[in-house]
Order: C-alpha cells, then structure tokens, then sequence
C-alpha cells in the first residue's frame, strides 16, 4: 500500500536513479543548476542525490554526495534545439560545473557569445555548446521566457544578492595579470606578433612598448627592406626608454644605415644579449660596429655574416668585460701586432668561444687564441665557397676544457701551455691530411674524452694503407678514459680498430673504453 | 657545591641527547612538507619539490618553525586543483631517469590536458607559487597559442575589454599595417 502511496505523490523524477537539476540554497550559488542523481528519500521532502559534477575535495574526486529539500530539486530541461541566440536572450551558462543565468550581450563570432551576469556584474566568454535557453520549472511545466529585453550591461545598479564565487575570482584576476607576466608572455614571441597586441586595449598599447627581447626577423631572401626598415623604425622610436632592453635578435638582409640605428639604440639601452645573423648588401662603413665590441653590458654575442665574409673586420682587440659567450661566423680577425692577430685577451669572463669561417684579415697569418678564463672552444668551416687560407692558431688557454674542431680546417694547432684540464674533444675533421690531424692530436694529448668521426678515421686510414718510413708519431694520450667513434660511414670495426690501434700506440695499455656511435 | 657540578655535568649532555632527538625529527620531517591549499586542502609534499617553490622558500624564511612543526604552510591563492597539476609536473621533472625525450612527451600531454581556463589558471597558481621552470613553459606555451592567432581570439583568451572608440582602434589597425603585420 505504502509504495503505491509513494509513487502517486511522487512524479517520475524524483525516483531513486532519475536526473534532475539541483540548485544550491549556500551564499555564491544563487541562479545555478547543478545536474545530479536521485540516490533515495530520505524524508517526507528530503532526497539523498549524487552531484555528477561536484566533488567532496580535489583530493580525493570523489562525487559529492548531500541531503537537498524538494523546492532545490527539478526534472532536467528539455534537451537544446534552439542554438540561435540573440543578445539579449536570457541564457543559462554552463561555467564551474553548473549552469548559471545571464544575459547574452553580444555575437562574437565563431560561435562565441558575450554573456553577461547580472547577479555578479560579471562578463564572459562562452561557445555555444555552454549555452542553453534559459527556463523555469513552474507547476510541473517548463516554462521559457518569452519576451526578450534589453539589459543594461555595466548598470552599476547595486544588488543585495551579489556575491563572489571562488573560481570567477580567480578568473577576474586574468585580466588583472601583472604586467611582468604578460611582458614574460610576449618576450616569447617574434617582435611583430607582439606590436599587433597593440591593438587590443588601452593598456596593451603601451605594454608592448617594454618589452625586454626584441626580435627582428624577415626571410632571407625576401625583398621587403622598405617594410623592414619602417616596422625595426616604430619598435625603436615607441619604445618605453626607461625599460632596459636585454636581448636583441636580427635575422635579416638589413640595410646599413638600419643596422647602424639599431646598433646605436642597443648599446645605450645596456644590452646584454645581441644576436646577429645579418646579410648585408653592400659593404658598409660602419660608424657604430667599434660600439659592439667595446660594450661593458654584454655578456653574451653572436655575429654571423650571411653569405659574405669579407665584409666585417674586427677590431684588434675586444674590450668586452661582462662577456661570457661569443659566437662569431664570417668575420675577418686583424693583425694586432705583427702578424698575430689576439682579439680575445681583453675578455675577462669569456667562457664559451665559437668561430666559424673567419679568416684573417689583411697579412695576419697566426690566430693567438688567448684567454685565462674560457673553457668551451669551437673552431668550424664548412663554407665551400669561399676558400680561407690555412693559419696557424695558437692555444694560450690554460682553462679550456672542452674542445671541438669540424670541417676542413687545414689551419695549424699550437698550444704555448699545457692544457691539463682538458675533458671532452670532439674531432670531425675532413678533407684535410692525415698529418694534420696526427698534429691537432699532439696538441690535444691531455684529452680525457675523444670523439672521432668516421670520415676523420677514414683518413688516417688511407693513410695507413700507403707504407710510408715518415709517418708521424701520435702522442701519448696520458689521461684518456673513453674515445667515442661516430660511424656514419658504417666502417667495419676491423678498421676502426686498426686506427686506434696506432693512435694509441704510444699511450699506456689503458682501460680506455670504445664506444661506436653509428 | 657538589650538586651544583653534577648538574653542569649533565646538563650539556642532556643537551645534546635533545639537540639530537631534535635532529632526527627534522630530518625525518625534512623530507615533506606539510602544505595547504586555498580550499583547505592538505598535501603532504616532498622537502625537494616543495623547496623550488620560491613561495615557500619564503614562508620558510620568515617562519623557519614551518618546516619542522605540524603547521601547515598556506598557499593563499591556490587551489588544491592546480597542486596537482604543478606536483605532478615537478615530480616528472624532478625524476632522475627521465631522459629529455620521456619529458618532452611528458610537457606535450601535459599541455595537452588542459584547457584555456584551466591552463591560465596554472600559470596564476605558478606566478604565485613562483616556479620558474613551470612559469617559463606555460608562458612559452601560451606564446604559442596567441601567436597568429586574431585580435578577437587573444581579446577572449585574456578577458581584455577593448576599451578603444572603434575609430582609434582602426586607427591603431592603420598604423601598424606595415612590414606585413596583418589583423584577421
């Protein structure tokens, strides 16, 4: 009798395992819905239900389980057809895992409405799918508005019942990023993408005006200097002064005069990282290239020359005391005293050197590389076009750690000390004699580390094979642990072993290990 | 006299069992932290990650009882959610046998996972928080999403209101249409 009672009052929603729609009485969840699930009653009005979307705590993600009173409590709402909405339209939003009523105020497009609350004086962004019509379940009936009427968005009318839900607050704040986080934002994007921010709002406008990296940036080989020339002219004349400028980047073809302006900008806004990979198309006559190379801020460098490398000659000596990395590609070294050119002894932070295809300047023929502090070294030429004539570079280093030599380098290798601290050495030299590198390894002998590619091998090989009374004695590697053999030419190990088997030939029968890298 | 050097004897000795019975407790408590989040949530988080958080480096220098006590250390503006999320990331980069491959598939999914509003919510906890290697890639991150994208899109993405007059704002489109800057 009871059940039979039970189910005539009660309407199929409230049955154990329906869905309805909760709204919760708590301060901060006025005009929302929540969907959950009838568990069972557990009075004359009260019903145990299972919130789909809330959980106890983060923690354990458990669904939230709560004792509700009837009048919380309505059957889902129609399933959504109507996905036309107007501004203006009254609209449940489903934001924080309920829906929650507001107004739409705008077509964004795409699919994307403005949609206003009036309860938090709160505007958002929702996509359709998190829209639905806004309606009522009155006397068992769902009932949809009918008339649609204007809301006065921003009516600073001030209402008794608004309160602060946790997570809008949190969602309020994005707008309310500082500065520094948005600058760190757009420190990571190419310096045109962040004018364009510009245009967003008023504070953006002089935000893009601090950046602290700048990236000036257009394809090789793409014939818009005159577009170049103005964007790096607005960057530079809107900048905010008192913002310090900490890295600059230039890939392009530039003009000369262009690169003398950004120069002269860089070096009086205390630069400290400069990164050049510039092609010039004509030889210029730099004013300002002595700034670059006596600035006290910078402490790290890259100056590459595209294409040409007859274009930019160092001066003789480098005054950079701050300098830690310098990276130098296509720039010619000049004589600073007799045929010596040393333009590294005046670099007291030096750590990480890197010289690529720079030939010596004028009669210059030894290349002195002197410097107490640096310990990273990398000597490269691949450049096939253009033919750098051997010299001999001196090692004065008695810090140098790591180093590595690759391409056909036919240059000398000297050292006026002893090299003991040396770890790593890293040897892919080709198209060279295999004297010349019996000669680097001499230099070289207090390695710990050496790595040999296969084409270096390949070498010494041929050589090997041709009987020759005159062969060079390699050294006695005294300190050597580990030789790594890079084998991209797939060499049989019979070979590889023949190599080193002479190579090491003068060093104690150590337990140097062999490692084949193919 | 006599019971005045007996109890100077044992005094240091005392002491020392003391200042040793106080170094096995920190050393034991040393190795998690006890911290709570915005919604009252507790986590008991390991003394290596908690230490990068520049946050609690700090709480922990004006209160350096914190480390030792019971007391949790709060996190005022975040939120159990996102402790997850940031733990979860410094475990896996914390992991000595993670090679770089295991944690650039790591960082893709983990961005992956999460939403616009989720990922803007990270980035606040780890302002706050002051994690810099987390800042760093969601900052990095969210460089990516904006770049290209329309002036409409990074309006949403940030909550900007444009407070432009359309005419100034045309102006500013005409201004900047050079060097092939575009606006969608």
């Amino acid at each position: 009798m009871a059940p039979k009672h039970k189910s005539k009052r009660d309407p199929a929603y409230l049955e154990p395992g329906s869905a309805v729609e909760v709204s919760i009485d708590d301060e901060g969840f006025c005009g929302s819905w929540y969907s959950g699930t009838i568990l069972c009653r557990v009075g004359l009005d009260r019903f145990y239900l299972e919130y789909n979307d809330l959980i106890t705590n983060e923690h354990s993600r458990n669904p939230l389980r709560e004792v509700v009173c009837l009048h919380q409590l309505r059957p889902l709402p129609p399933p959504e057809t109507h996905r036309e909405f107007k501004s203006g339209d009254k609209v449940d939003a489903f934001h924080n895992d309920g829906w929650w009523e507001g107004h739409v105020t705008k077509y964004l497009g795409n699919g994307r409405f403005a949609v206003y609350f009036r309860i938090s004086d709160e505007n958002m962004v929702f996509p359709k799918e998190q829209l639905r019509a806004h309606c009522q379940w009155i006397n068992h009936n769902w009932v949809f508005p009918i008339i649609n009427y204007k809301v006065s968005v921003r009516g600073k009318e001030t209402d008794n019942l608004v309160v602060k839900r946790q997570r809008r607050d949190i969602r309020d704040m994005i707008s309310e990023l500082p500065d520094s986080v948005l600058l760190h934002i757009m420190n990571f994007m190419d310096t045109k993408d962040v004018v364009r921010t510009c245009v967003l709002s008023k504070r953006w406008r002089d935000l893009c005006k601090c950046l602290t990296n700048l990236t000036f940036w257009s394809p090789f080989g793409c014939e818009c200097k005159k577009n170049f020339r103005r964007f790096v002219s607005w960057v530079l004349s809107n900048r905010d002064d008192s913002c310090s400028l900490l890295n600059l980047v230039i890939k392009s073809w530039i003009e000369a005069e262009v690169l003398d302006r950004v120069i002269r900008y860089v070096m009086s806004h205390n630069i400290q990282q400069l990164t050049m990979l510039i092609g010039l198309s004509s030889s210029p006559i730099f004013n300002s290239l002595p700034l670059i190379f006596s600035c006290k801020s910078l402490t790290s460098l890259k100056l590459c020359i595209m294409h040409d490398s007859s274009v930019i000659v160092l001066p003789k000596s480098l005054h950079l005391p701050a300098l830690k990395s310098l990276d130098l590609g296509s720039v010619n070294f000049t004589a600073t005293y007799e045929d010596c050119a040393e333009p590294f002894s005046n670099c007291h932070m030096l750590d990480t050197l890197f010289i690529r295809n720079c030939p010596l300047y004028d009669d210059a023929k030894v290349l002195c590389i002197s410097n107490s502090t640096l310990s990273s070294l990398k000597i490269t030429s691949y450049n096939v076009f253009i033919k750098i004539q051997a010299y001999k570079i001196v090692l004065s280093t008695p810090n140098l750690s790591t180093f590595t030599i690759k391409g056909f380098v036919s240059h000398q290798l000297s050292s006026s000390c002893k090299l003991s601290f040396l770890g790593p050495v890293n040897i892919g030299l080709f198209l060279v004699t295999s004297s010349i590198i019996v000669r680097w390894l001499q230099v070289l002998a207090n390695v710990k580390i050496l790595t040999l590619r296969s084409d270096t091998l390949q070498i010494i090989l041929h050589d090997l094979s041709n009987p020759s009374p005159m062969r060079l004695q390699p050294p006695c590697f005294a300190r050597l642990e580990s030789v790594k053999v890079k084998n991209q030419l797939h060499l049989p190990d019979v070979q590889i072993n023949r190599v080193l088997e002479y190579l090491l030939q003068n060093s104690p029968k150590s337990k140097a290990r062999l490692d084949i890298i193919t | 006299m006599a019971e005045e050097t007996e109890s100077t004897k044992t005094e240091p000795l005392k002491t020392a069992e003391e200042e040793f019975k106080k170094l096995e407790i920190t050393e034991e408590e040393e190795s998690e932290l006890k911290l709570e989040t915005s919604d009252h949530v507790t986590f008991m988080v390991e003394a290596s990650i908690a230490m990068k958080f520049g946050a609690v480096q700090q709480y922990l220098e004006v209160s350096p009882a914190a480390s030792a006590s019971a007391t949790a250390i709060p996190l005022h503006n975040v939120a159990s959610r996102e402790l997850i999320l940031i733990l979860e990331y410094y475990r896996m980069h914390d992991w000595v046998d993670a090679g770089e491959r295991d944690l650039k598939e790591f960082d893709e999914r983990f961005l992956k996972d999460l939403n616009y509003e989720e990922l803007k919510e990270l980035l606040l906890a780890a302002n706050y928080l002051n994690v810099e290697k987390l800042f760093n890639f969601l900052t990095k991150s969210i460089a990516n999403i904006i770049r290209n994208k329309d002036v409409e899109f990074v309006r949403t993405f940030f909550g900007i209101d444009n407070d432009y007059t359309p005419e100034e704002e045309a102006a500013y489109r005409e201004e900047n249409a050079w060097a092939g800057v575009k606006f969608v």
